[in-house]
């Protein structure tokens, strides 16, 4: 078995904790666990002829990222960076954060994920931004914790980069 | 010294340089230097090179300072004292920059240091508590029954989880920086729901704390404690050691925790340095953690031993009364048993079944037994009998039977069936008696060997042995021959008898002896011997005592024995008759 702990970044609202939701199944009290002020999901999946547990992280409320803890990100083999293209302005908080992470984890995968694509039409995509992410070697997917859209896909093509 | 030497030197060649490049005046000192000096100068030149190039200088310092250190220190403390204030300094920013790795060095050392140490502080914490426990211990088991009753487990539970000093019931090992779950183990039945959950929300609550109260890292979480749960970690370099236990463990446990933190760190310190979610290759983890799921049953408290004075009341109270029950049960058996034996054993009365529990029997009675006793009796004590009838032959019913039939101046007896009957009676009675005997059941036989006759009876049975008597003789002989003497005997015998039965008032006996011979002979002849027979009879019968007035004798008329042979005519007879006093008194 092996298990991987992943972290769920991104600017409030964007969608992190519904991506988590639609992902997996809920155990623990939401009430619980905002007391501690995270919030783990666990989820089993099969890839490559392999067992792997996520451990996903979700800062519980609506933290100001960028005044993010970094213990909550210690020990990540995997981040999902949540855009919400309807507010242009997420782009850039996601900048700034990849921006912290990255000087202690040069080499952790991260995933960038476009949420809300369900309000497409309603997107404005920072195209600067977009481009600097991929340049750090961030994969973008599309993604709406809405529709399902893009959701399996988002953290198995993380999991299939912390395998590697 | 000589170090500084050089240094004033190099101050001299410092403004050298400076005072060569002033003009020409110092180019022609130069030269006249060098003339005067020679190749010294060339040389003096060199090393002041060497003194100011700071290269050079380092390699030169470097080949000596040690030596030169260790010299210097066998001198004087100098260095160490200018050096402590540094190396302490530089200790701490060093420490402060990195922790860890400060830690990470230290804690193979450090550990087996501050256990003992801390063994002995939670050992005297121990005895304290123990000591407060001891107190409270008579409210325990109230206490317990007040537990159970609250929460809702039933007593012997809380008794169980009470009586156990602790449980662990979960180990698990939990990598530590990223929340992940290494291995677990737990009792049969774990406590965790998820232990990877788990995990990683005791590692976000320790991150949770470090972060939100300002403590150092290695003043993270020690224990957590929910209800009668209580999470006890146990952190080293790179991984947390976590328990589940119920109950409060020993001071020995935390420091099996320290070792097996130890063992962990030791046995897999590149695996957990090197941690990337693969617990495969933690080979042997299992046994390593194992060690950790250990219960302790409490020792048994030492009390100091009152005399349970009510206990002993109680327990007197309890078996005296135990005793009265079983004592009036026991007498109440006792009397229906002999009840049921004596009722068995009662002649005419049998027992076929009896219910010892519900005090009923079935009883066999013969009409003549003697029941009412018993009838009376079993109403009396609540016994029922269902009674059914019966022809019982045993002695006592049958002479009971019998019984019916006696009358006045007789009397009898059963025995082994033979019935024996005693008194007087007619001969029509005995026959009567031969009847009965034959008519009842269990009757064998019938012995009238001690019943007497009555009077009347016995005169003429007396009379008719006197009729039957008779004396034979041989020829011409009038002698009593020995044979005839014994029948004489029995003659006087039977006379007394029947003199006996005369009533001395009213009657008398009148005896006749008479002699007869057989027809051989004259006729005088024939009277002659006939009335010698008759003489000697008297003789022997006077002779025996019978009173000679009361015999006649004379010469029996042959028309008497006319029945009897002639050779059996020689003989003589006794004739008795019974008259009454008065005609004797007359004709005396
Ligand atoms: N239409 C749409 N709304 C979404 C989507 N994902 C999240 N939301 C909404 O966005 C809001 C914030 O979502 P949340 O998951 O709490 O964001 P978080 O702060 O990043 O955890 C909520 O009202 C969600 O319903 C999506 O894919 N499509
Ligand atoms: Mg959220």
């Amino acid at each position: 078995m092996i298990r991987k702990k992943v972290c769920m970044l991104g600017a409030f609202s964007v969608g992190k904790t519904s991506l988590i939701s639609r992902y997996v199944k809920s155990l623990f009290s939401e009430k619980y666990l905002t007391t501690v002020g995270v919030k783990i999901e666990k989820k089993t999946l099969e890839l490559n002829g392999e067992t792997i547990q996520l451990m996903i992280w979700d800062l519980a409320g609506e933290d100001d990222f960028t005044q993010i803890n970094m213990s909550y990100l210690r020990g990540a083999a995997g981040y999902i960076l949540v855009v919400d293209p309807t507010r242009p302005a997420t782009f850039q908080v996601a900048r700034d954060v990849l921006d912290k992470v990255k000087e202690s984890n040069m080499a952790t995968p991260t995933v960038v994920a476009l949420n809300k694509a369900d309000l497409k039409d309603d997107w404005q995509v920072d195209e600067a931004c977009l481009a600097a992410l991929r340049e750090q070697g961030c994969e973008t997917i599309e993604t709406s914790a809405k529709s399902g859209e893009g959701v399996e896909a988002i953290f198995e093509r993380l999991t299939l980069n912390m395998m590697q | 010294m000589h170090i500084e030497q050089p240094a004033d030197s190099q101050s001299v060649s410092d403004g050298t340089p400076d005072a060569a490049s002033s003009g020409s005046a110092s180019q022609q000192l130069d030269l006249l230097r060098q003339l005067l000096c020679g190749e010294d100068y060339q040389q003096m030149v060199a090393l002041s090179q060497r003194l100011t190039d700071e290269q050079t200088r380092q390699e030169f310092f470097a080949a000596i300072i040690a030596e030169a250190i260790a010299i210097r220190n066998t001198q004087d403390d100098a260095i160490a004292q200018s050096l402590a204030p540094l190396i302490s300094d530089s200790m701490h920013t060093s420490i402060r920059n990195d922790p860890e790795s400060v830690s990470d060095a230290l804690y193979p050392v450090m550990g087996p240091a501050i256990r003992k140490s801390i063994t002995e502080t939670i050992q005297a914490l121990f005895d304290s508590f123990n000591k407060a426990l001891e107190d409270s211990l008579s409210m325990r088991s109230l206490g317990w029954r007040v537990d159970a009753w609250r929460t809702g487990k039933s007593y012997s539970e809380v008794v169980f989880l009470k009586t156990l000093n602790y449980r662990v019931e979960e180990v698990f090992l939990i990598h530590k920086e990223t929340g992940l779950l290494v291995h677990q183990v737990a009792q049969s039945l774990g406590v965790s729901k998820d232990a990877d959950m788990m995990s990683a929300m005791l590692t976000a609550i320790q991150d949770f704390i470090t972060d939100s109260f300002e403590v150092d890292d290695d003043e993270r979480l020690a224990s957590m404690k929910m209800g009668s749960l209580t999470i006890l970690l146990e952190p080293g370099p790179n991984a947390v050691l976590a328990v589940a236990v119920r109950g409060n463990v020993s001071s020995d446990y935390r420091s099996l925790l320290v070792k097996t933190q130890e063992t962990c760190h030791r046995r897999y310190a590149r695996q957990l340095h090197e941690f990337d979610g693969d617990t495969s290759s933690f080979r042997g983890i299992d046994d390593v953690l194992r060690v950790c799921l250990k219960e302790e049953l409490q020792k048994p408290v030492e009390k100091k031993r009152k005399i349970p004075v009510y206990g002993i009341l109680g327990l007197i109270a309890v078996l005296s009364g135990l005793g009265w029950f079983s004592y009036t049960q026991y007498l109440s058996d006792q009397a229906w048993r002999d009840f049921v034996e004596r009722l068995d054993s009662e002649p005419g009365l049998l027992v076929r079944s009896a219910n010892n529990y519900e005090r009923t029997l079935q009883a066999l009675r013969d009409p003549v037994a003697d029941s009412q006793s018993f009838i009376d009796e079993a109403s009396e004590k609540g016994y029922a009998i269902d009674w059914q009838a019966y022809v019982a032959v045993d002695d006592e019913i049958l002479s009971r039977r019998l019984m019916a039939h006696l009358t006045a101046d007789t009397d009898l007896e059963v025995n082994d069936g033979v019935l024996f009957l005693t008194g007087t009676m007619s001969l029509e009675q005995r026959a009567d008696w031969q009847r009965i005997a034959a008519a009842v059941p269990g009757v064998k036989g019938i012995d009238l060997g001690k019943v007497s006759i009555t009077e009347g009876e016995q005169r003429e049975r007396l009379l008719g042995q006197i009729a039957a008597f008779h004396i034979v003789y041989d020829v011409s002989e009038h002698v009593v021959a020995a044979s005839g003497e014994q029948a004489a005997m029995q003659l006087v015998d039977t006379l007394m008898q029947l003199v006996d039965s005369l009533n001395p008032e009213t009657e008398t006996l009148r005896l006749t002896v008479s002699g007869f011979s057989d027809s051989t002979g004259t006729e005088q002849l024939r009277r002659t011997i006939s009335q010698q027979r008759a003489d000697t009879l008297r003789d022997f019968l006077v002779q025996q005592g019978i009173p000679e007035r009361l015999i006649r004798t004379e010469v029996g008329d042959d028309e008497r024995i006319q029945d009897i042979p002639m050779e059996q005519r020689r003989r003589s007879i006794v004739t008795v008759e019974i008259k009454p006093v008065d005609k004797l008194r007359a004709l005396q």
